[in-house]
């Protein structure tokens, strides 16, 4: 009952028309003549602002306007500004940018240092994105957690026009402070909203081996759909980070804190089902009850999860020619979103929320010589582990048969030895001996699925390269 | 005369606050250099190598080297620390002069033995150094500069699906860390995935049905340079899937028959076609067409429907 307009290959007929001449482009730069040598302040500053006329319809820059804020509109303004201002006798800086501020694609940044001492930043930034698919359906309440479907009595490509689109707006602060001419302290945050809806559907079959009760009076509630109905988007990712940098002559180390926290509204999507569909054919059959009610389930949405990272590198000269460095990190994974306030039922008896939880660990030490000018030695090992503890239980049911979730883990060791020599005429000579095995861990009886590919096991590779 | 001042008060600035008897040295010494390379001052008057108060400021000779010599004969003696031309240092040579201050910078920390000074490539192999801004620290501009080795990657962000590299929304370290990384391909965090999920922490996880694949990498399917697919998929649906899965099979005909014709005709002891549009969800139109297996396994990153009633969502329907 829906039909994907698919916008083939890239038509280019647009005529961008930018008439910033009409506006001309500003510029101006301090300068009081003959106070040149006496102020250490310097002010730059350009403004830019003008319209653009866009020619043909927004399906024919479908493509081209994915990204770029001129999808749907013939005519935009344009407004780009730069602007900074510097103090030579104390070194400060003070930028501020800003580009595409006519359009949906706008950014800001602004920039405060004193180079050598400290700086802070903020930037804001929105980015548009139309899907360059026209999807024609009959689907209401797009990017609502309820979208419902309407049988379409005029059959395929009778429904609306609908471009899907997702916008995103951050906004980014940080800054960074020298306590000692060898110790640095950083810190950024940022947060970001993101939302709109995008291409995304459900189908089944009835009966099928997954949902064999759902035959209720065979012959009459058999069948399959398959039906487009938009995800809504709403989702807020805010990530923070804060890092203390020492360097000294031979030793440089950084130790660090990455906080990564996602959330979505919308735990769950309630898909509205109609009571008669349109087969491939464009024949309209009734939903049969089995059927219906599994369209009609509800559909998980991408749940909150939150993630923790602790790391320190360093690096380190043993000598001039001779230098080795290495990171060390840990990291938690977390995603414990109640499974009933998500909008989702039918958890096993006494679960609440998943309680998933992953862990990782690094650590890579590299070993770096050039005993001779041209010469380049590399010796390096890579070991990480990532440890998926999340608790397993009876999620799943196939007939009679009960299965659990799958964890999945993977701890991986990996080397190599690499000399590059660099020899006359730009020419480069390389030979490495690597090495990397994957472990997996082994699946119990447990946690296996029915039907589906498990990754293998245990995968070890060797390998050579001149 | 605008460079010379600068210039002075930059040593001013590095005698003063460092006190050192060769910063002077080094600040006088360079004076002589404008004398014939006032431009080449100029050119770099506002970037952040002119700036007098910072006292790591550098002056001609801390790159460059000591040019007494070449200043009495130009023509015949060149400075020693040249990073163009026939008698450029090396790459390690040109990366040891700008290592002598920036190797404090943090971002340098995992540099040695990374693959951009394996492959030969020094710091100004890609940053400009007599310029007001450098044009690596532009989003729009960056990608031009790492396209002048990385030719196959300048091709694919133009590809159909991609991410807004061209419109200047993202650029080239948003996901790598050029100057020395813990992942693989010096992605900026230590795993891919890890830093896919700066910008699709929704992908995270974990999941009450995880798909394996996609916790492990995010590109065994997707190809974030950009792709003639949608999605920035490495292949097109089922294909792709069919790279690790089976297909499905309905009516004895396999979801890879159906030639010719969508529906294939009734084959040797059959009266009816095996698969009709009402045949069944599995029949080729649904594998073929529109999200081809995503049709009906929508989830594909991982589904957190913990409903343990038929069906069942751990094949990532719902």
């Amino acid at each position: 009952m829906t039909q994907l307009d698919r916008v083939q290959g890239l038509r280019r007929s647009v005529l961008a028309l930018a008439v910033c001449a009409a506006f001309g482009t500003v510029q101006a730069q301090e300068k009081k003549e003959g106070a040149e040598e006496k102020s250490s302040v310097e002010t730059q500053a350009s403004v830019e602002v003008g319209a653009a006329g866009v020619s043909g319809s927004s399906s024919d820059r479908a493509f081209w306007g994915e990204y770029n804020g001129m999808r749907d509109q013939n005519a935009y303004g344009l407004f780009n500004l730069d602007y900074s201002r510097r103090d030579s006798a104390t070194g400060t800086w003070l930028e501020i940018i800003g580009t595409n501020l006519g359009l949906q694609t706008r950014e800001l940044g602004l920039l405060w240092k004193q180079q050598g001492n400290w700086n802070l930043w903020a930037n804001y930034g929105e980015l548009l994105r139309v899907n360059p698919y026209t999807v024609n359906t009959g689907v209401t309440g797009i990017g609502s957690a309820s979208p419902t479907a309407t049988y379409l009595s005029g059959g395929a490509g009778s429904g609306a026009d609908q471009d899907l689109s997702t916008k995103r707006r951050g906004l980014g602060l940080g800054g960074s402070k020298w306590l000692t001419p060898e110790l640095e302290f950083e810190a950024k945050f940022s947060s970001e909203n993101k939302s709109g809806s995008q291409l995304f559907g459900i189908g089944n079959n009835c009966p099928s081996v997954v949902a064999p009760g759902c035959s209720f009076t065979p012959g009459v509630t058999t069948g399959s759909a398959v039906l487009f109905y938009p995800q809504p988007i709403d989702y807020n990712h805010s990530q923070v980070e804060a890092r203390l940098n020492y360097a000294g002559q031979a030793l440089q180390l950084t130790g660090g804190y990455y906080g990564s926290f996602f959330s979505n509204q919308n735990g769950a999507m309630y898909p509205g089902v109609p009571g008669t569909l349109n087969n491939p054919v464009n024949t309209p059959l009734p939903l049969g009850p089995g059927l219906g009610a599994i369209l009609s389930n509800a559909v998980a949405l991408p749940p909150d999860n939150q993630y923790n990272n602790f790391d320190l590198a360093g690096s380190y000269a043993f000598a001039s020619w001779l230098r080795a460095n290495f990171k060390l990190a840990y990291s938690q994974g977390k995603q414990n979103q109640d499974f009933a306030g998500a909008g989702l039922a039918g958890a096993p008896a006494g679960i609440g929320n998943l309680n998933g939880e992953v862990t990782g660990k690094l650590a890579q030490v590299r070993l770096a010589a050039n005993p001779i000018a041209k010469l380049s030695l590399v010796a390096e090992y890579r070991y990480s582990d990532n440890e998926d503890k999340t608790p397993v239980a009876d999620y799943n049911v196939v007939g009679a048969t009960k299965f659990t979730n799958q964890t999945v883990s993977r701890e991986v060791n990996a080397g190599k030895l690499e000399a590059t020599y660099r020899f006359p005429w730009a020419v480069q000579g390389m030979a490495g001996l690597g090495y990397t095995s994957i472990d997996r861990g082994a699946y119990t009886p447990t946690a296996s699925y029915v039907g589906t590919s498990a990754l293998r096991q245990t995968t070890d590779e060797t390998t050579w390269w001149v | 005369m605008r460079s010379k001042i600068v210039l002075a008060l930059l040593g001013a600035c590095l005698a003063g606050l460092l006190g050192t008897a060769r910063a002077a040295a080094d600040a006088e010494a360079s004076e002589k250099c404008l004398a014939c390379h006032e431009d080449q001052a100029n050119s770099m008057r506002r970037s952040v190598h002119s700036v007098a108060a910072d006292a790591r400021t550098p002056t001609c000779v801390s790159c460059h080297g000591p040019a007494d010599k070449h200043a009495e004969d130009p023509s015949e003696t060149k400075p020693p620390n040249l990073f163009r031309g026939e008698k450029a240092l090396g790459a390690e040579e040109t990366s040891a002069v700008c290592l002598t201050c920036h190797v404090k910078n943090k971002q340098m920390l995992l540099w040695a033995g990374s693959t951009h000074p394996q492959s030969g490539v020094s710091c100004t192999g890609c940053h400009k150094l007599h310029v007001e801004k450098d044009r690596v620290f532009a989003k729009t501009s960056q990608p031009t500069v790492c396209y002048a080795c990385h030719k196959e990657q300048r091709v694919m962000v133009d590809r159909p699906s991609r991410h807004p590299i061209r419109e200047g929304k993202m650029t080239c370290s948003d996901c790598h860390a050029v100057h020395g990384s813990a992942g693989p391909k010096l992605a900026r965090r230590d795993s891919t995935n890890a830093t896919c999920y700066l910008c699709h922490a929704e992908k995270r996880g974990p999941f009450v049905h995880n798909h394996e694949p996609v916790a492990e990498n995010c590109a065994s399917c997707h190809n974030p340079h950009g792709s003639n697919i949608p999605a920035m998929l490495n292949a097109r649906d089922p294909v792709l899937c069919n790279q690790c899965h089976t297909p499905h099979v309905a009516g004895g005909v396999g979801a890879v028959g159906g030639q010719p014709g969508v529906f294939p005709p009734a084959a040797g002891s059959q009266t009816v076609p095996a698969v009709t549009p009402l045949s069944g969800g599995k029949n080729v139109v649904n594998i073929w067409q529109g999200r081809s297996c995503l049709n009906c396994h929508t989830a594909i990153h991982g589904s957190n429907n913990p409903a343990a009633t038929n069906p069942t969502p751990h094949y990532l329907f719902r």
